[in-house]
């Protein structure tokens, strides 16, 4: 090791400081059970989806058209736990997981955090969603939305905003790329009713496809703001 | 279903503080540092055992944290969870001297590429051998020597980093 090795390995030591919190086995463990638990329901969702699609499939082979006048598809609706809002699931979204503790407000939570309730779309898209009290309206909260992605996450400044309505209340769409110039977009939907403000968020971790703006703005159309 | 596997909670202990270190030189966020460092752990989790007897678990789970965080930067760039409060804050006296290292640190450190990086607190923190640098980075010995001098190189041309080195000299 050079000087300038040993200086460079002083400071990268100062600058590393002392980490805030332990990591324990235990929380390994329970990270492991966790994401055993996502896989099973995954499999058991496949399972589940294959079950239903062959005897659909064979009922249709031997049926030479629908009878007319069958019932009406049933819906999925998700309830959020912890935010006032319901969603019925189009077809091709599925509910992942929902949030374990309400959001303080603070940052802009990614889709991995336990504040909020994320789901699962079409070809690799995700949404997920959360709420929080304001004081705001919705321009001044969308502009505070942008801030803090921005602050967040490297997300360039909005590529597109667009007013739209979530559940029949006034909201804002934005669209940035996150990292700037990555060409990875992420789409911020903002909402503000009965001074709570409602933020759902769409990405593709896979990689941005045509398709996900549809996707999202079909599992936007399916939310219902409680009151 | 799902016990500890031997030795497990051992390394954990031992190598956590060590492991959370290079990760935020790695992240510069410390709930990212510790998202990191738990992913590699869940990683290397299921092959404990055949780590333990095959392989250094050191080496293994570094591999897998540098891995983990380069597929972060390709991709999972929404996960991240922003930190509540700025890295540095303002400060007096000897605190303030001390934030100034870290920001200009930090600001080198992400002039670099994502290999440079990892080679560089590998290298140069952790202090392993270029051999074990391959090992975790899965390349050859003479890359490992190019990206470090790369970015050394790199460093030296940062005027702010290069007053601080000044500085420590005197």
């Amino acid at each position: 090791m050079n000087g300038m090795d040993r200086q460079l390995r002083d400071l990268l030591e100062v600058t590393a400081g002392e980490p805030p919190h332990r990591v324990s086995a235990e929380a390994v463990r329970r990270r492991v059970i966790r994401r055993r638990v996502v896989e099973l329901t995954a499999a058991a969702v496949a399972v589940a989806a294959i079950a239903a699609i062959i005897p659909v499939g064979i009922g249709a082979l031997g049926r030479a058209h629908r009878p007319p006048g069958g019932g009406p598809a049933t819906a999925r609706t998700f309830t959020s736990r912890h935010y006032a809002y319901t969603e019925v699931l189009p077809t091709t979204w599925r509910s992942l997981t929902q949030a374990t503790r309400q959001w303080n407000g603070k940052g802009a939570p990614g889709y991995e955090t336990h504040v909020v309730d994320l789901f699962q779309g079409p070809r690799g898209v995700q949404a997920w969603a959360d709420a929080v009290p304001t004081n705001k309206n919705l321009a001044a909260y969308a502009s505070a939305t942008i801030r803090a992605s921005r602050a967040g996450h490297p997300c360039s400044r909005p590529q597109t905003s667009q007013a739209i309505t979530i559940g029949g209340a006034p909201a804002r769409l934005l669209g940035m790329q996150c990292p700037s110039g990555s060409g990875f977009l992420v789409e911020i939907a903002v909402t503000v009713r009965h001074g709570t403000a409602f933020v759902f968020a769409s990405q593709n971790p896979t990689g941005t496809k045509p398709t996900d703006r549809a996707a999202f703005r079909k599992f936007l159309a399916g939310i219902r703001l409680r009151q | 279903m799902d016990a500890q596997p031997e030795g497990f909670a051992q390394f954990v202990e031992g190598r956590q503080r060590a492991l959370q270190r290079t990760a935020w030189l790695l992240t510069g966020d410390w709930a990212l540092a510790e998202d990191l460092v738990q992913t590699a752990l869940v990683r290397s989790w299921p092959r404990w055992e055949r780590i333990r007897r095959r392989d250094d678990p050191e080496i293994y789970v570094r591999r897998a944290m540098v891995n983990s965080w380069a597929s972060w930067r390709r991709r999972r760039w929404w996960g991240e969870q922003a930190s509540e409060t700025l890295p540095d804050s303002p400060a007096a006296g000897d605190l303030a001297a001390e934030a100034t290292v870290r920001v200009t640190v930090q600001s080198a450190l992400r002039s670099l590429t994502a290999r440079q990086r990892a080679v560089l607190v590998l290298r140069v923190f952790d202090d392993l051998p270029e051999a074990q640098v391959a090992q975790v980075l899965n390349c050859a010995v003479g890359t490992v020597k190019a990206t470090l001098a790369h970015a050394m190189a790199r460093l030296r041309e940062d005027p702010r980093l290069a007053g601080l080195m000044d500085r420590e000299t005197q």
